[in-house]
């Protein structure tokens, strides 16, 4: 599963891409947006720093936004960012 | 030709028009007006103090998420034909460093008339402020660098284009009413 960070996200974590491999996914059965955040923020403070204040995060599957949980499968490309503040 | 393009350097945006321009000659009977915004990168601060003015900008940086910034221009596009009689509309942006004075973005269309081309283009450019996944980061001379939030008045200005269109589908919708109503009462007569 590809994960992807923006703006002030990607700053903040040194890194723009990331891939989770399937053992993470088997184990820890990350087949929705909101159990791949918990997975994320159990890493260290700041994925939690990050998605702590979730009005200021906006999540896309597949390059198409999506509102609240959503089923995600290990092909899915993921991404987070802050509110998009356009051209 | 696609009718979205990202540019990670600059690009003329006077060379970019004549470009567009002349690719749709196809129909000269038609076309008789074209509409076009550029965009430039400025100074001033978006959220200044008019006090600090001493501290201007020296360059925007536009992150991208690019893939899906092109499928977002091209339905920002695809909408605008299909509410407006167009020939043709193309958004052309600028990702990454801009230096002050360089053009952000153009948006352009050509049509029959005036007031679809300049609707369409003023549409386009409104929904493009909000709606492709881009992250202005402003570069003062100083050296200090924020990033933008979203600016309230544009998001404003794109939900407004929606009324215009829940409005104009009312429109539409009380129109096919009446003429059904005027059908049965010449079927009924």
């Amino acid at each position: 599963m590809k994960i992807l960070y923006f703006a002030w996200f990607a700053e903040k974590l040194g890194t723009r891409e990331e891939d989770i491999d399937a053992c993470d996914i088997s184990d820890k059965r990350l087949d929705s947006l909101d159990k791949l955040v918990a997975f994320l923020c159990a890493r260290n403070e700041v994925y939690r720093s990050i998605f702590a204040q979730k009005s200021l995060v906006k999540c896309a599957v597949n390059k198409r936004v999506v509102e609240g949980d959503t089923p995600i499968s290990p092909d899915d490309e993921i991404a987070f960012f802050p509110p998009i503040t356009g051209g | 030709m696609r009718t979205a393009v990202l540019h990670d350097s600059a690009f003329c945006a006077y060379e970019t028009l004549r470009l567009f321009t002349n690719s749709h000659k196809h129909d000269p009977y038609n076309t008789g007006a074209l509409a076009s915004f550029c965009g430039i990168a400025r100074a001033q601060k978006q959220q200044e103090q008019q006090e600090a003015k001493s501290d201007i900008l020296q360059s925007l940086h536009l992150d991208c998420y690019p893939a899906m910034a092109l499928q977002s221009l091209e339905d920002i596009v695809r909408e605008a034909r299909t509410r407006w009689r167009l020939d043709a509309a193309t958004i052309h942006h600028r990702i990454g460093e801009v230096p002050v004075g360089e053009t952000i973005v153009l948006v352009a269309c050509l049509s029959a008339r005036r007031n679809d081309a300049f609707d369409a283009c003023r549409y386009m450019t409104d929904m493009v402020k909000v709606r492709p996944p881009l992250w202005k980061r402003e570069q003062a001379v100083s050296g200090a660098c924020a990033w933008l939030d979203a600016n309230a008045d544009d998001t404003r200005r794109a939900a407004a284009w929606q009324e215009t269109r829940q409005e104009m589908q009312e429109e539409m919708r009380q129109e096919e009413m009446q003429e059904e109503m005027q059908q049965e009462t010449r079927h009924i007569s």
